[in-house]
């Protein structure tokens, strides 16, 4: 009984550290299937982050504070911030052309400056005498859902047997089943509609595509906007949910690399990166878990990345043409080339 | 419909791309159930003509009435509106797709996705003509002719009643030909009307009701298949002979430099790519080497580059300073280079082979000597002086040897690129397209350096498009027609049809044996 409560507790904590991956994850191989190698993601998740803090900062010092519309201004305002963020990229790649790794990179490290700023600046507000930001009403809101202990049959025999399973599987905030929802919803949509095809057609072969009569930069504008959008759900379920609210700079650290990581992991299928992303959360807190000493931290958290090596070894070696990545990632599209 | 049975008429369709004129005041007529070849050589204009009736092109000028009705293509999508379709030379495929999902890309159903209803209607069109196609299958997976097929298909799927096919038997084996051909008849008696590219004379004479003929771009004239013959559509075809006063001297002194013995060349697919290939060439001559494009000129010149593997076959080299005969095959580019063998290739994209766009005059000079510099260091003196010797002597317009030579013109880069390969004083000097897209003057003033290495002695192999310059500048001319040498004709004697016919169709196989003595 115990190891299991052991082992339930670890894979919560593995889920809940896996959540802002997934999100990562999804956006970013939504972007991909469209030709678009957005290695902004990490800054977009900032980005997101960050709006949702601000909106969300304004609304909880307001006198009628109600904690379903802190959520839903939260969700607002994040959503906003990575689609204009997206747009920064989607208007450089797609329309200027420009080369599609320098303006991702650019994009990261102005995302992650842009979120320290704003987050500084509203320390400063604050008069804080420590260094974060705390939006703990709304960040309870993000992360309520029903405790085990308030459950009628808690107290039996029956349901002390099922406390474990209850904490893997129900002991969540909505965003962690919303991550869910979009993987899925997004391999659906990649897989069985028609739109679907077409988004993957553009990633693989946008000439055929365009000569097919597919609106080529459309479809990208689309999957690049819909996916950083995604994305920075994740920045934000790591600031409200994850950290109970609470903003620090730098505190979502390199998460964003990690999603990215697990996309090539997932061989772009965002039904497998649901699992990938528990995997990569697993492997990223292990260290706490392991008694080891202090210097040997890093190299655990090395493991994700070792993981996605392994994993790119694998699928190169095996050469299987539906696991690779779409044929066209990271070149831009103009027709009247003779 | 009260369209005087027309299914499609193109009225004074011209279209230029920067400053060349790709096509020219075209008037063009499809009637209702026929076939009609659109004939010419290359660069003629008929894949941009075409393009332009599918929507990948808008026409500068002109009318396009599809049915009697003045219709508008400005992208494929209203192409398929007008129910038209085009199944293009470079197929337009997703690899990793099926065959069905391919063909129901871009189509926009009320009805719900579903892909095993699309299968069943694949099933029944490829019933319905006589395909044989699994339409499960991925492209990956598909031969070259399963790929045309699904091109076929994905037209017919969307219901096209006007077929445009450009150059579809050119990837085909005479089988798969024959095939494709039934299936067009049975189209033909369904109704449809269908536009065929393509420049083989027999398949003209096999397939089509009427042939258009394009030459430069301009309609020369519409005939009906049945009134003419293969002598007279290649008059129409070449046109009458184009005086241009390249001044052409005797060879003197001509050497046997390079022989090629039985080469042989097959490509990674498995297709032939140079057929049993004999020929020598001459120090002090111009060999020129006609074909239509893709006949393996470029295989040809890389083979004896050392750049292109063979099959079989030997390419002897006899060279000059030690009077000894080497065999090329067993060296590397490194060594065939430092013999004097130099290739100047300038395919379709311009930038040529052996010029990087993003470095200037001097470095690309440098590309070729590098290796020479004393230590760690390169010498940046010679290229310099090179450089500026070719800028003067070729008058190569550019700012400074500083620039970046993707930033020259077309014509500049060629001249850089010629130019850095006759400087290196070769015995061989191979010039594929070097006149590509140049305006008059600077055209002659290669052909004046080809001549001038001529004089020096050089055996220089002259790979052309235009049969007039050919025939004006070269003293042998060699023809290849899909892989084989067609024939080797003498520049001054030959004429202007006699290469046409000798491009689109092979001469007797037995004529190698006499090639090399020729």
């Amino acid at each position: 009984m115990h190891t299991l409560t052991l082992i339930a507790t670890f894979l919560n904590l593995a889920i809940l550290q896996g959540t802002p991956l997934l999100y990562g994850a999804t956006g970013e191989i939504l972007t991909e299937k469209s030709g678009n190698l957005n290695l902004g993601i990490p800054g977009i998740m900032y980005i997101g982050a960050i709006s949702g803090v601000i909106g969300t900062f304004f609304y909880e010092n307001s006198p009628i504070f109600v904690p379903a519309i802190g959520v839903v201004i939260a969700l607002i305002s994040c959503l906003i911030g990575s689609l204009l963020a997206s747009l920064i990229y989607c208007f450089l790649t797609i329309t200027l052309r420009a080369n599609q790794n320098v303006t991702g990179l650019a994009l990261t490290t102005f995302g992650v400056g842009f979120g320290n700023f704003f987050g500084g600046s509203l320390i400063k507000v604050t008069k804080s005498s420590v260094p974060y930001i705390a939006l703990s009403e709304t960040g309870d809101a993000f992360a309520w859902h029903l405790h085990f202990e308030d459950l009628p049959f808690a107290d039996s025999g029956f349901g002390r047997a099922i406390e474990w399973l209850w904490t893997i599987l129900f002991s969540y905030g909505f965003m962690v089943y919303l991550a869910i929802a979009l993987a899925i919803l997004a391999s659906y949509f990649l897989n069985r509609t028609r739109r679907g095809l077409h988004l993957r057609a553009v990633g693989e072969n946008p000439a055929t595509a365009d000569a097919a009569g597919i609106n080529v930069t459309r479809y990208k504008y689309f999957a690049t906007c819909a996916g950083g959008m995604i994305a920075g759900l994740g920045g934000l379920f790591f600031i409200m949910d994850y950290s109970g609210g609470i903003w620090s700079n730098d505190g979502f650290g390199d998460r964003g690399w990690l999603a990215i990581a697990i996309v090539i992991f997932a061989i772009w299928r965002p039904s497998l990166a649901i699992p990938a992303s528990y995997l990569f959360g697993a492997l990223y807190i292990l260290y706490n878990w392991l008694h080891m000493p202090m210097q040997m931290i890093p190299i655990m958290q090395m493991l994700p990345f070792v993981v996605t090596i392994l994993a790119l070894v694998f699928t190169s070696v095996r050469k299987k043409r539906e696991n690779q990545p779409p044929a066209s990632l990271g070149l831009s599209y103009f027709r009247e080339e003779r | 419909m009260n369209n005087n049975g027309l299914a499609l008429e193109l009225k004074g369709i011209s279209k230029r791309f920067g400053s060349i004129l790709a096509n020219q005041n075209v008037n063009l007529d499809l009637r209702y159930g026929e076939i009609l070849a659109v004939l010419g050589e290359n660069g003629s204009g008929k894949t941009t003509l075409m393009n332009m009736i599918s929507g990948i092109y808008f026409p500068d000028e002109g009318q396009i009435f599809v049915n009697g009705e003045e219709v508008t293509i400005a992208s494929p999508k209203d192409a398929f509106d007008h129910k038209i379709g085009m199944i293009h030379q470079h197929f337009k495929l997703v690899d990793l797709f099926t065959a069905t999902e391919n063909i129901i890309l871009g189509i926009e159903e009320e009805k719900k996705y579903n892909l095993a209803e699309a299968e069943q209607s694949v099933c029944e069109i490829t019933e319905r003509y006589g395909f044989e196609m699994d339409p499960k299958k991925k492209i990956y997976n598909m031969s070259v002719s399963e790929k045309q097929t699904v091109e076929i298909l994905k037209v017919l799927y969307r219901g096209a009643d006007i077929l445009i096919l450009d150059e579809p038997t050119a990837v085909l084996t005479p089988q798969e030909t024959e095939k494709l051909f039934s299936v067009l008849r049975k189209m033909k008696a369904d109704g449809k009307s269908i536009i065929i590219i393509t420049h083989k004379l027999h398949e003209v004479m096999a397939i089509s009701d009427r042939v258009a003929v394009l030459r430069r771009g301009e309609h020369i004239a519409t005939v009906e298949t049945a009134g003419t013959t293969e002598t007279a559509l290649t008059e129409m075809m070449v046109g009458k002979k184009v005086s241009l006063n390249i001044e052409r001297n005797e060879p003197e002194g001509s050497v046997d430099r390079l022989e090629v013995r039985g080469v042989n060349c097959v490509s990674v697919e498995g297709v032939k790519l140079l057929d049993n290939i004999n020929f020598t060439a001459k120090g002090g001559e111009i060999l020129g080497i006609a074909g239509i494009a893709g006949s393996g000129q470029r295989e040809l010149l890389e083979a004896i580059a050392g750049l292109q593997p063979l099959e079989s076959g030997e390419i002897l080299y006899h060279n000059p300073q030690n009077g000894k005969i080497e065999n090329l095959r067993n060296k590397t580019p490194q060594q065939i280079r430092d013999l004097g063998v130099r290739l100047s290739f300038v395919p379709e994209d311009r930038l040529g082979m052996g010029l990087v766009g993003n470095m200037d005059i001097i470095d690309n000079m440098m590309l070729r000597s590098y290796r020479r510099g004393s230590g760690i260091f390169v010498d940046r003196k010679k290229p310099k002086d090179l450089a500026e010797t070719i800028i003067n002597d070729l008058q190569v317009v550019t700012p400074s040897a500083t620039t970046p030579v993707r930033r020259l013109s077309g014509g500049n880069v060629q001249k850089v690129l010629v130019g850095r390969e006759i400087a290196s004083s070769p015995t061989v000097l191979m010039a594929a397209y070097p006149v590509r897209g140049l305006d008059i003057n600077s055209s002659y003033m290669i052909y004046n350096l080809l001549n001038q290495q001529k004089k020096n002695g050089v055996a220089v192999i002259f790979v052309g498009e235009d049969l007039d310059v050919l025939l004006e500048l070269c003293d042998r001319i060699l023809v290849l027609c899909g892989g084989k040498i067609s024939d080797i004709v003498d520049g001054r004697t030959a004429k202007k049809e006699q290469l046409g016919l000798l491009m689109t169709k092979v001469n007797g196989a037995g004529k190698e044996g006499e090639v090399t003595t020729a």
